[in-house]
């Protein structure tokens, strides 16, 4: 029997490399634009992640509170801790320390509603050949769609989408990424180094 | 050529929650909260068609803005696919810090970008001697429902917040935090967005339209809390006039071309410019990135 206790951390203000976090966002922003737009699909994969935590029963609340969660789960694991800025920064100090989030969120009661709102995104249009997308369940629990303004980070070695879906995928007790869409690729290509 | 004016028209469509207006301390300074209730109301201006009556409203300057954000966006997206590494616009070189704006190459720039010609601007040096004499009025105007400066709908409250780190529960400790309640906007389904253009060449119509194609999206969205769900709206095109002076004058005034059948600005454009809208955008942004080029080698 596995009695591994799951602590979600509380306090967003606990981070001993707050400065060099900041910088490095503060950095990714100015200078890595990546000028491309993703999307992310994550279903809900444990409604009570946490021995202290468990996800509001009503969708609404779940969708408010979820970058909060996000934010705190990326706050517990060291590789991720620093770029959980990029969900936005208002710190009240002087240029450029508060920042808009490069990633919005929205939520919906299944994977079948999840997918008719990418399907419905009019820059599809802007492709000569769009992308064909399924179109999904309508009992299949609560499901994420996370829309990124993509960012170059880590000196350009790869994208915060990447960074995002690898985190939805491996790392969140909360959410698992189930699929990715571009409807706008990166300028300039698929490297920045 | 004349100089044409332009009409374009999108149905609003809310997919989701909206609200917009008062901070939290403007809103107790004016007494619509008590001081520290965490509540989140609306902007209250006088609504033209209720007898004046101050009702919960979007006003159609915060549109404009957000317009302008994502048509920056898209010019700087397309710069950059030109291949030009150090591209912003006077926008972006606004918001860049001092200390940061020689590395960007933000003081050699003069003159006005392709956003500021049609959303008006000072050029990135505002605020410095240049500025003045560059200074441009916006050739776009916004407005709700025929020349409304807002629009106006019916307020709910949101559900009882908590963020996330307020929910946690250590060792069943009760949580004192009071929960956030936010006024939230449902507008009448029949809203409907203008953009009036002056100088309506082919360039601030695909501008408009396919900025619109990214607020539709849901990327570029409105209001507060834009992050956490709230502020998506679909624009879809619905009509577009455009026509000189002359013509909108003559006894015969012209209406709207209804546009049928276009479920994005990108396709609107196609039918009504017979172009590709971004390919019209890339042809004025291209000698701009050039012009800027030839600057930054000098």
């Amino acid at each position: 029997m596995n009695t591994q206790v799951h602590i979600l951390p509380t306090k967003p203000g606990e981070d001993p490399n707050r400065r060099a976090h900041q910088a490095q966002v503060k950095r990714a922003i100015l200078e890595g634009q990546a000028w491309g737009l993703t999307y992310l699909l994550a279903r809900v994969r444990d409604r009570a992640p946490y021995d202290n935590y468990a996800l509001p029963n009503s969708l609404e609340v779940f969708e408010f509170t979820l970058k909060g969660l996000l934010r705190l789960e990326m706050m517990g694991k060291p590789q991720y801790a620093g770029w959980r800025r990029m969900f936005g920064s208002n710190t009240k100090a002087h240029e450029m320390s508060t920042w808009r989030s490069r990633v919005a969120l929205k939520a919906f009661a299944s994977s079948a509603a999840a997918l008719d709102f990418i399907r419905a995104d009019p820059l599809w249009t802007w492709q000569a050949q769009p992308p064909t997308i399924p179109a999904g369940r309508k009992d299949d629990d609560w499901h994420v769609v996370f829309q990124v303004q993509d960012v170059w980070i880590a000196k350009g070695r790869y994208r915060w989408s990447e960074l995002l879906a690898r985190f939805l995928l491996e790392e969140s007790r909360a959410l698992h990424l189930v699929g990715l869409f571009e409807p706008l690729p990166p300028a300039g290509g698929g490297s920045h180094a | 050529m004349p100089k044409h004016f332009a009409t374009l028209i999108w149905d609003w469509q809310p997919a989701g929650p909206l609200v917009t207006g008062y901070s939290q301390n403007l809103a107790q300074a004016t007494r619509r909260i008590e001081r520290g209730a965490r509540k989140v109301v609306n902007l209250q201006t006088h609504d033209a068609s209720a007898d004046h009556t101050l009702r919960a409203s979007f006003l159609a300057t915060s549109v404009k803005g957000v317009f302008r954000s994502a048509a920056e966006w898209l010019v700087e997206r397309v710069a950059t696919e030109m291949g030009a590494e150090r591209f912003v616009t006077c926008g972006y070189g606004l918001a860049v810090p001092e200390s940061k704006q020689r590395r960007l190459g933000i003081t050699q720039r003069s003159g006005l970008c392709p956003v500021c010609q049609v959303f008006g601007g000072t050029g990135c040096l505002s605020g410095r001697d240049v500025a003045p004499a560059q200074r441009q009025v916006g050739h776009v105007r916004f407005s709700f429902n025929a020349a409304n400066d807002a629009t106006y709908g019916r307020t709910a409250d949101s559900p009882r917040y908590q963020f996330a780190w307020e929910q946690v529960d250590w060792e069943q400790v009760e949580h004192t935090g009071k929960p956030l309640l936010i006024e939230q906007l449902r507008f009448e389904p029949d809203t409907v967005l203008e953009a009036r253009v002056e100088d309506a060449d082919d360039f601030a119509l695909a501008l408009l339209w396919l900025a619109g194609d990214l607020i539709s999206s849901g990327f570029f969205r409105f209001g507060r809390f834009t992050s956490r769900g709230y502020g998506v709206v679909r624009l879809q095109p619905r009509a577009c006039l455009r026509a000189d002076l002359s013509t909108l004058l003559s006894a015969a005034e012209p209406l709207p071309q209804p546009l049928t059948d276009t479920t994005s600005g990108h396709a609107a454009a196609r039918a009504f410019l017979g172009q590709e809208a971004l390919a019209v955008v890339t042809a004025r942004v291209k000698p701009w990135v050039e012009s800027f080029s030839l600057r930054s080698a000098v």
